[in-house]
């Protein structure tokens, strides 16, 4: 995994600037996200936190090319994201991101191996090669004994490593993952909190959505928290101390 | 996402629902069968009368008439020359005879042309005798020329007799096409032989049965005429123009002034209609007969259905020898006859030799049908080809599938009805599942094309059950049709035909329903907002 190394962490990379998302609720106007500005280097663990509504998955989406803001604007290696064609912000996130959810979202139907290799149906991967990575892959995150299982037959904490080896299979620059452990036990969480910190250690940046402060605090290098979409404090983790 | 991935994964969803898609392909299945099983009737009936024209040569065929009685000889499919205006007595007695349709034009021929000017284009009646079939046998790209005339007769067999018609056919003619086909036995070589050709369709009505018509081989056979007695001497008298034989014929015929042909003429335009038609009928009551005696020769494929080869073929001589015998019993005849303003007797430019109602030209394989026709019809006489008879039929037939077409097409509609039903209902079932692939970099135009593809398949497979199905029900009605015509001792004949190009519009229009079918369904899916669709709340 080269992707980031021999860059400082200070390097700016993703850049977001009086970045906002209204949504029209009835009469009124939901400011859910509120002239934010975030830089983000590369090989950092960003962790945000913050209470529920105050727009971190909202802020979490735009980044990942999956919304468009409402006014402002957000740079990816100095290209602005925001002005991209909906051809290719779906580029940028089958080859540059990837994304894991509270709620795994793995397909119903699909094996765990079916799951992965989904994720580079959209990057070009010839088919033999499909399989071999999303093998090497799920064995890497322990889950070799699981490949033709379906998710209904995998544990809350086997789902979300499956999810976790679909986000990270294409080799993302930048992984996405909005409250990870939010629908896992401790121990699960700690497995996953390690798996996301070997990979960071590897060189992918990453910015995760958490409520779990403890969680950010062991694994991030800056915790940023949001509050009515807005960012109230900026300060350096844990990890990153 | 490649063909591959898009044909597998359309594969997996399909097989995933089954019972879903089942239901849904059945719809088309049902439909691609009805359409197929259709045409497939409209393909074989075409196929089937195509193979008969070409086997009988109909194509290289063309029939002679003089002007203005084409019409009425071939069932009105004739050709009607240009111009062709006969005298006002005979073009009124035409409209009465002809279909509604000719008659439409008959009468607005005659509402255009002013009765004065009618004479200025009025065409002299030019005889279609010996000497115009020697003209038209000249015409390049004719091969032969030869009368073509029917008699009404009665033919016994042992001591089975019956109505039937007789041509008298010169053996030249037997090398065409339409007598190609013997059965059995052998044609005769001379224009003198005193021998028939009976057609499969006289073997049936003579009771013989198709599969031994070899029996009917060296048999004699009694070909009679009925000659009306007393009344037809002045039938002849009235309407032939040989006063030699007529005189000699009917030699007890008292009514001297009949012989007068200024007379005859008058006479016959002023009465012509219902108190003639009462006179003959009248009279028309006593009859003798003539008779040939003649063994059978060969037998010759046709003559089941419609009038294209008579039953019985005779000799030139033998033809001539009935001919001359008398009016044909046929009252039906005579009547055509008046009623084609063409009556011998009424002709002023008399001639001695015989005029024929009908001269068949056997036709060059390579000359164009039309060009043969320009130049018949510039000698003046009119014509009826099957070849462009053949191209009229096709035209129907293409309305006929048409027709049967959109009946398919309706139950096509149908079943896309159900194609959009179960792609919709699908894609609100995996709209968070679109999110993912939306996640993972799925472009508008993949999702799109999944479900396109999703449809696609539907259709292709039913389409594929559909012409299968629908060759099946063919087979099927085939079977029962053979089994029913065998039954009736009607050889059998394939009404159905599955041509590859019916294949592939049904296997297109199934794909093409279904694809059209899947475009609304694709189209929403590919406007599924991935941050709605993976909301956790
Ligand atoms: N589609 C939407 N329509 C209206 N309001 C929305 C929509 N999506 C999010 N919101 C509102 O935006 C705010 C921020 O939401 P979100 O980013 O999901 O918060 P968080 O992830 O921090 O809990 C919330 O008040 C939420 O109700
Ligand atoms: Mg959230």
């Amino acid at each position: 995994m080269e992707t980031g190394s021999g860059l400082t962490p200070d390097d700016s990379w993703l850049q977001a600037v009086g970045l906002s998302r209204y949504y029209i609720r009835g009469p009124q106007e939901v400011r859910a996200l509120d002239g934010v500005d975030l830089d983000v280097s590369r090989g950092e663990f960003l962790a945000l936190v913050g209470s529920s509504g105050s727009g971190k998955s909202t802020l979490l989406n735009l980044l990942a090319g999956l919304d468009t803001p409402t006014a402002g604007k957000i740079l990816v290696d100095g290209e602005q994201l925001d002005t991209f064609s909906r051809k290719r912000l779906s580029r940028y996130r089958a080859r540059q991101i990837g994304m894991v959810f509270q709620s795994f979202n793995l397909i119903s139907h699909k094996t765990a191996l079916e799951n992965v290799e989904t994720a580079l149906y959209f990057n070009d991967t010839p088919k033999p090669e499909r399989r071999k990575l999303a093998t090497d892959m799920l064995t890497h995150l322990g889950l070799a004994e699981r490949l033709d299982h379906r998710p209904a037959d995998l544990s809350g904490g086997e789902q979300q490593r499956v999810a976790l080896a679909r986000a990270l299979v294409k080799r993302p620059q930048i992984l996405f993952a909005d409250e990870p452990t939010g629908n896992l036990d401790r121990e699960n969480t700690i497995q996953i909190a390690e798996t996301l910190k070997s990979f960071n250690r590897d060189g992918i940046t990453i910015v995760m959505v958490t409520h779990d402060g403890d969680l950010a605090e062991s694994c991030a290098t800056r915790i940023v928290r949001m509050d009515y979409g807005k960012i109230v404090s900026d300060t350096p983790a844990g990890a990153g101390k | 996402m490649t063909v591959a991935d898009l044909l597998q994964n359309a594969a997996g969803n399909l097989w995933r629902m089954k019972l879903r898609a089942l239901l849904t392909v059945s719809g088309v299945v049902i439909a691609i069968a009805a359409f197929v099983s259709m045409l497939s009737f409209g393909a074989g009936m075409q196929e089937t009368i195509s193979e008969r024209f070409e086997s009988l040569g109909l194509f290289t065929t063309m029939y002679v008439y003089p002007a203005g009685k084409g019409e009425e000889k071939f069932r009105g499919h004739g050709r009607r020359s240009e111009g062709d205006t006969t005298s006002e007595d005979s073009t009124r007695i035409d409209s009465t005879k002809i279909d509604s349709l000719q008659a439409y034009s008959s009468n607005a021929d005659s509402s255009v042309t002013d009765p004065a000017k009618a004479d200025t284009i009025q065409r002299p009646v030019i005889p279609l005798d010996s000497v115009a079939i020697e003209l038209l046998a000249k015409i390049p790209g004719v091969n032969l020329a030869y009368p073509h005339e029917n008699l009404s007769v009665k033919v016994t067999l042992a001591d089975t007799t019956f109505e039937s018609t007789a041509r008298a056919v010169p053996v030249s003619a037997f090398k065409t096409k339409m007598f190609s086909l013997i059965k059995a036995g052998a044609t005769f070589d001379s224009d003198t032989a005193r021998s028939a050709l009976v057609t499969e369709g006289f073997a049936l009505e003579a009771g013989v049965k198709l599969d031994s018509v070899k029996t009917l081989i060296g048999k004699s056979i009694i070909v009679s005429v009925e000659v009306i007695s007393l009344d037809s001497a002045i039938t002849r008298a009235l309407f032939n123009r040989n006063l030699d034989s007529l005189k000699s014929h009917f030699k007890g015929l008292r009514f001297d002034s009949l012989l007068d042909s200024e007379y005859r003429s008058q006479l016959l335009s002023r009465e012509l209609g219902g108190a003639l038609q009462r006179f003959l009928d009248g009279y028309l009551n006593s009859r003798e007969q003539f008779a040939e005696t003649l063994s059978i020769a060969g037998v010759i494929d046709g003559g089941r259905s419609g009038n294209l080869i008579r039953p019985v073929i005779l000799s030139v001589a033998s033809g001539r020898r009935l001919s001359d015998a008398g009016f044909s019993g046929s009252r039906q005849d005579m009547f055509t006859s008046l009623a084609s303003g063409r009556i011998p007797g009424m002709n002023t430019a008399s001639s001695s030799s015989e005029e024929y109602s009908r001269v068949t030209l056997d036709l060059d394989q390579g000359t164009p049908y039309e060009s043969i026709r320009d130049s018949v019809e510039a000698l003046g006489f009119e014509t009826f080809s099957f070849a462009e008879e053949f191209t009229e039929i096709q035209k129907v037939f293409l309305f006929f599938n048409l027709a049967l077409g959109m009946i398919g097409l309706i139950a096509l509609v149908t079943a896309g009805l159900g194609i959009v039903n179960t792609m919709v209902m699908s894609i609100l079932e995996r709209r968070r599942e679109i999110g993912v692939l939306k996640s993972l970099g799925a472009d508008d135009s993949d999702i799109k094309l999944m479900y396109l593809f999703e449809s696609g398949m539907i259709g292709s497979v039913g389409a594929i059950g559909g012409i299968f199905v629908g060759w099946l029900i063919t087979r099927g009605a085939s079977l029962v049709a053979d089994w029913y015509m065998s039954s009736k001792d009607i050889p059998s004949m394939e009404f159905f035909a599955l041509p590859i190009w019916l294949i592939l519009i049904a296997f297109g229009i199934g794909l093409f329903i279904s694809v059209i079918a899947g475009l609304y369904p694709a189209s929403r899916a590919a406007q599924v907002d991935p941050v709605q669709a993976l909301r956790n709340d």
